[in-house]
This record gives structure tokens, sequence and C-alpha cells, in this order.
């Protein structure tokens, strides 16, 4: 059952013809029924009717031509703004600063890896020298020391002298401690050779 | 409402957004008198809702790329108008210049009517529409966008519901509420002419 409260509130349904077919029967029911609801449905029906139908007002005839001084006065103050605030004048020196930063970037890691490049060379060079120069001090002291003759130099003829491959383990720190000893004695040895 | 373009909205603006002013101007033309209809039946002032007209227009040249096709561009363009028209009446509140000078200059027209031996049907038509539009105006600004965008503009509940942003239930009991409130204004009228 639809009452007055009731009819305000679905008043827009029925005008805009929303209203189910049992709903809309309820409605004009009540609407036949209550002098008011009818007059207040007949109120807005005829209000919307003239709001509907209202005279178009018309634009002024310059309107376009406005709209078009609008957009570009517009145009103009915001290349002016961003001019003050400094978008162009600052996006040149923004440029030569990246430029710079990356110029110093560039040389920077050149001359790292020319460095590294240069080390890598002294490193590898440096062990031949270093192992030449190992060399060469031995034979010139070993030429300038005078031979030193062993004590037991008597047994020499007599006694076998062990080669270096046949040195036994157990004789090595022996041998360490005596090594100028051998050496002349290999020497003597190969001196009896070619006699 | 809606009318048949070879050329819909949505491609308008997307030509315009790939850089064809020549859709700008075919958007000007389908909007502008809709907009300013809709417009001054919510300011109630000529020169006012021009400006709010041009100054949508310029809103949607600027922000022209941040229209997506999300929503119909209807929409998008009566929510501009919409915005800016109800930034300037609270604006004029603030001032507290609304304004018995803008009604006696919109009856201005309703005198230079009468001098010309207008139709008494038509007087009278013109006489009702000036007490709807003082009535409208003295709705409250959600109640009055609501029912101008629904009985003026005629536009669909889904679309006033996108333009107000709110849901399409709070919408229909809004314009419901608005009717009632506007025939009670109306009353409150005849009331004090009689």
């Amino acid at each position: 059952m639809v009452n007055c409260y009731k009819f305000k509130q679905q008043i827009s349904n029925y005008i805009d013809r929303e209203l189910s077919f049992h709903e809309r029967q309820m409605f004009d029911q009540h609407r036949e029924n209550c002098p008011s609801c009818q007059k207040l449905l007949q109120s807005i029906q005829s209000t919307q009717e003239t709001m509907t139908n209202f005279s178009k007002v018309k634009l002024s005839e310059d309107f376009m031509t406005n709209l078009r001084e609008k957009i570009l006065t517009d145009r103009n103050a915001r290349i002016i703004a961003s001019e003050k605030t400094g978008l162009f004048s600052q996006r040149v020196p923004k440029l030569t600063y990246g430029f710079g930063v990356a110029l110093l970037a560039v040389v920077i890691v050149f001359s790292t890896l020319q460095i590294n490049k240069h080390n890598a060379i002294n490193q590898a060079v440096q062990p031949m020298a270093e192992k030449k120069q190992e060399s060469a001090p031995q034979l010139q002291t070993q030429q300038r020391t005078p031979p030193v003759i062993p004590q037991n130099f008597a047994g020499v003829g007599t006694k076998a002298i062990p080669s270096d491959t046949t040195i036994n383990d157990q004789d090595k720190n022996e041998n360490q401690t005596n090594k100028p000893d051998i050496d002349y004695q290999n020497r003597i040895k190969t001196v009896g050779d070619r006699r | 409402m809606s009318e048949n373009f070879k050329i819909t909205d949505e491609e308008l603006i997307k030509q315009f957004q790939e850089g064809d002013e020549g859709a700008f101007e075919e958007i000007v033309l389908r909007y502008s008198g809709r907009l300013y209809n809709f417009a001054y039946r919510f300011l109630m002032n000529k020169e006012e809702a021009e400006d709010v007209v041009q100054d949508t227009f310029l809103k949607v040249y600027q922000k022209r790329h941040s229209y997506r096709e999300i929503a119909k561009f209807s929409t998008w363009i009566y929510t501009i108008t919409g915005n800016l028209a109800k930034t300037l009446l609270r604006k004029q509140r603030n001032r507290k210049m609304f304004s018995f000078s803008a009604l006696r200059s919109e009856d201005r027209e309703i005198d230079y009517a009468i001098t010309h031996e207008v139709p008494e049907t038509t007087l009278n038509s013109q006489f009702t529409e000036k007490i709807i539009q003082t009535a409208i105006t003295k709705l409250p600004e959600h109640f009055r966008t609501a029912i101008i965008l629904r009985d003026v503009q005629e536009l669909s509940y889904d679309e006033i519901s996108n333009i107000i942003g709110k849901p399409l239930g709070t919408i229909k009991s809004r314009i419901n509420r608005a009717r009632l409130r506007l025939q009670e204004i109306l009353e409150e009228m005849n009331i004090k002419k009689d």
C-alpha cells in the first residue's frame, strides 16, 4: 500500500518510468484517491516540462574570437613564466654541466685504465728482471770467490762424489749447508774429466 | 540529447591529442551551446556563464592529454564546467555579490519583450521560466546541479552520476528531493507574490 510519504519518495521514479508494473498500479491507485499528491505530481511534471523547454540562450558572436585570444594569451603567459623560472635559461648551463661531468668521468676512467695497464706490464716484466738479477750475481760471486780447498780434499780421488740426482733426502740439509763445496767439487770433477 | 555525428566526441579528442587543432574547434562547436545553457541556468548570469564556458574550453585545451577514454567525453567536459561554475558561485557567495542586480539585468529582457508585442502565451511562458529559474537559484548547490543536468540538459542518471561522482542511487534520490524542494520554493514564491 502506498501512502503520501511513499508517494513522494517514488514520484521521480514514476515520472521517469522506472517503476515496475505492480508498483505503478499501486502508485496510480494512491494518486486517484489523494488530491494533494495528484496536485504535487502535476506541478512537478509541469515544472519539468518548462525546464526541458527553457529558451536556449545564445553565446555572444565574438565567443570564438575571445576563446582563441584567451588560449593564445595563456600560451604566451606560460612561455614567459617558464622563461622566468628558468626552464629555458637554465637548460643550457645544465647541459654544459652535464657534458663537463661526463667528460671528466671519461677522462678518469681512461686514465685509470691506462694506469692499470701500465702496472700490469710492470708486474709482468719485473719478475723476469729480478730472476736475471738473482742469477747474474750468483755467477759473479762464484767467479770472484776464491776456490776454497776443503780439508778432506785428500780423499777426493778415492771417494765417489754423488751427483745431484742421486742425493738422498736425508742428505739434503747437509748438501744445502755445504752447497758451495759440492759445486766446487763438481767443477773439479769436470776439470778432471776434461783432462 | 545525444546528437548523431559522423565522428564521435572521443574520436575528436583523440585527434586533438594528436595535434589536430581543427578537432578542437569542432569540439567547441558541439559543446559551447549546451555548456553555456548549463552554466547560465546554474549561475543566472550570461557574462559569467560565458566566462565559465571559455575557461572550460581553455582547460580542455591545456589538459587535453589528461583525458583518458575511460569516461565519456561529455561527462568529462560537463564535470569541468560544473566545477568551474561551483567555484565561481562560491567566490560570489564569499563576496556576497549575489545579486539583485543580476536578476534585474535579466528582467530587462522581459521588459524588452513586452514593448515588442509578444503573444500572451509566450509572455506567460517567459514569466514562468523566469520564476522557475529564480526558484532554481534558491536550491542548495548539490540539488541545483543535479536538477539542471537532469531536467534542463536531459542527461541520463548514469551520466549525471559520473559527472557528480556519486553512486546512481544517491543521484536518483537527490534528483527526487531536488524536484520536491523546487515545488516547495515555487509555492513559497507564489504565496509571497499573492
